[in-house]
């Protein structure tokens, strides 16, 4: 009886039912693109900067002195290495330095080389090892990753090279505080540009650790242990954290989410708005149901008078109401999901562009996404909007469902 | 000078040159790895030049606040001297009775927009003008670096302070001392020493 009341005004339901299908693709879409968007920052920092882990002399974390540089890091790296848990680990420098561009020798007459340098971080590592951890070969853009034998040479952010205008083959003067109280420098040629999307990272060069060791005359310490392990996941994670907090309860150890807070931030306050999207859009769905019922109780005033005459209790007409309302919910939900489904699809396959207009990417607290952003497909991105429907399509149903109920059979009867 | 700090103790000797407080040009002799290192002044202007890599630098802005060579001192210090008189105003507030020679005891206030770190600087300075004592205090008031002038020689007829001690209060234990080996009140300064092509040399 409920679905053919609704049939019978079949533009009003089709329209309502259109409505309420369009808020769940728009929040499935919604949805999507947040979580593609979290997804595109977590790669950004965790893979092409970060790693999953670090771990610490207790005191960096706070001081990031270099004088607290780990201790006993090499046999401790070579135990990480050893864990069936741990898919790459190694030690690295952290300095910054004085950089600019070589201009020769008789710069003093051109007056070129006096201009002031530039501050930008040192990073010293393992190379190969860095290619395996954070992918940094695949983000060279110009240049060679790995130095020819006993070749002595840098590898340039490319946000520093842009800001020195140097570019492969140049000369790059580095002057960098030493451990000793003395100042490192030293003229090194550049042999590969990088952009890894991280500002950091982008604003440093690259040094083998053993060179970076040598100019700021840190002997063989690092500052940090880099840990990847087996899987991405969070709880994959986690577990690798806690078990090593108690191998080394000397080290400080954190995930990248305690690492780079600020991403997390981002990632709660992005899921933030996407609820409060959804509670938006769902009050309008709201209306627009208690509209249509309303409508059609007002114009069956009459036809509810007669069955409540003929004994039809109130409790059955406010399930008469209430199923009309979640018919014509489900059937906006079959179409909701089918459209949002299609738009996800989408945006996973192709993605939409939101290259600025220098064709970089999009920069969310100093990490550059992907220009093009994919879309992610969850799970609760596709419950969550559909259950709220459901709940909404009850609540906004109750009104018009009570009124038909509290009608009075005989003035019913009586209205036209 | 010797700097002793809670992570390093270096020594190093050094010749250095100036005239007034607005010129100095400073060269690194020992430890052999830093020979030849050298600072230059002039005025708020300051440049490194270092021959390992024989390129000369300007220190930036940024890097002002940063230790120079490693010391006590920082970058901003050597400048900051040349604009003393400038920033600050000073008052005799008493005279000591003390030995061999008494002393004036002095305070100074800086200037109401005056760009500068210290809130106050005292001197304790001896009636024959050899400076025993400067006491350095903070924006909030607190005295955080001490200098003290001692081991008072007679230098062609002026009585000179031949070893100043650098004290920074917030970091015990640590000090930086500068010890004339050699001094020469009335040199001979060529002309042109205070360039960019003497750094180099």
């Amino acid at each position: 009886m409920a679905w053919r009341n609704l049939a019978r005004h079949k533009r009003r339901s089709a329209l309502t039912a259109v409505a309420m299908a369009l808020v769940i693709a728009m929040s499935m879409m919604m949805g999507s693109m947040m979580a593609g968007m979290a997804q595109n920052m977590t790669e950004a920092i965790v893979d092409r900067s970060i790693g999953h882990v670090h771990l610490n002399h207790k005191g960096y974390p706070e001081t990031i002195s270099p004088y607290d540089a780990v201790p006993d890091a090499t046999a401790t790296l070579a135990a990480l290495r050893a864990r069936p848990d741990v898919k790459a680990a190694t030690g690295r420098l952290n300095a910054f330095g004085l950089f600019s561009k070589d201009a020769g020798h008789d710069g003093i007459a051109a007056g070129e080389h006096l201009a002031e340098g530039v501050v930008g971080g040192i990073l010293g590592t393992d190379l190969t090892a860095e290619a395996e951890l954070t992918r940094l070969d695949d983000r060279l853009t110009r240049g060679t990753y790995l130095p020819a034998p006993g070749e002595d040479s840098v590898l340039i952010g490319y946000r520093l090279a842009q800001e020195l205008k140097v570019d492969v083959g140049a000369r790059l003067v580095i002057v960098a505080p030493a451990l000793d109280g003395s100042t490192g420098n030293v003229i090194l040629p550049v042999r590969g540009v990088f952009n890894t999307g991280t500002n950091r990272m982008d604003k440093s060069v690259v040094l083998d650790l053993a060179r970076a060791q040598e100019l700021t005359v840190q002997g063989d310490q690092v500052h940090e242990l880099v840990v990847v392990t087996q899987s991405n996941e969070r709880a994959n994670i986690e577990a690798f954290v806690a078990s090593a907090k108690s191998a080394w309860p000397d080290l400080a150890v954190r995930p990248w989410w305690e690492i780079q807070p600020e991403v997390v931030e981002m990632m709660a306050m992005s899921d933030g708005f996407n609820q409060l999207f959804i509670l938006v859009v769902m009050a309008v769905a709201a209306f627009g149901v208690i509209n249509t019922l309303l409508m059609s109780v007002y114009e069956r005033t009459r036809e509810l008078g007669v069955m409540r005459a003929i004994g039809m209790r109130p409790g059955q007409i406010v399930r008469l109401v209430l199923t009309e309302s979640l018919m014509l919910a489900s059937l906006a939900a079959v179409l909701g999901v089918a459209l949002g489904g299609l738009i996800d699809l989408y945006m996973l396959k192709v993605g939409v562009h939101l290259a600025v207009a220098d064709g970089e990417g999009y920069q969310v607290s100093g990490i550059t996404l992907d220009p093009v952003l994919h879309g992610a497909i969850r799970a609760q991105d596709i419950l969550l909007p559909t259950a709220a429907l459901f709940i909404v399509a009850a609540i906004g149903a109750l009104w018009p469902a009570l009124r038909a109920a509290r009608l009075d059979p005989i003035t019913a009867i009586r209205q036209d | 000078m010797e700097v002793k700090t809670k992570r390093y103790e270096r020594t190093m000797k050094m010749e250095a040159w100036s005239q007034g407080t607005e010129r100095s040009l400073i060269r690194i002799l020992e430890p052999a790895k830093d020979a030849g290192v050298s600072t230059l002044k002039v005025d708020e202007n300051l440049w490194n030049y270092l021959p390992n890599i024989d390129r000369t630098m300007k220190v930036p802005a940024g890097m002002m606040s940063g230790s120079w060579m490693g010391s006590h001192l920082s970058n901003d210090d050597l400048v900051r001297e040349t604009r003393f008189s400038d920033d600050y105003s000073c008052t005799l507030t008493s005279t000591l009775a003390a030995e061999p020679v008494g002393q004036y005891i002095i305070d100074c206030k800086p200037h109401e927009d005056a760009p500068v770190v210290w809130s106050r600087v005292t001197f304790a300075v001896r009636q024959d003008l050899v400076p025993v004592t400067q006491d350095f205090y903070d924006e909030d008031g607190v005295k955080v670096r001490t200098l003290t002038f001692e081991d008072v020689k007679d230098v062609d007829g002026t009585p000179t302070a031949m070893t100043m001690r650098i004290i920074p209060h917030d970091k015990p234990g640590e000090y930086t001392l500068f010890r004339y080996l050699e001094l020469d009140l009335a040199p001979q300064i060529p002309e042109g020493l205070f360039t960019l092509q003497s750094l180099k040399k």
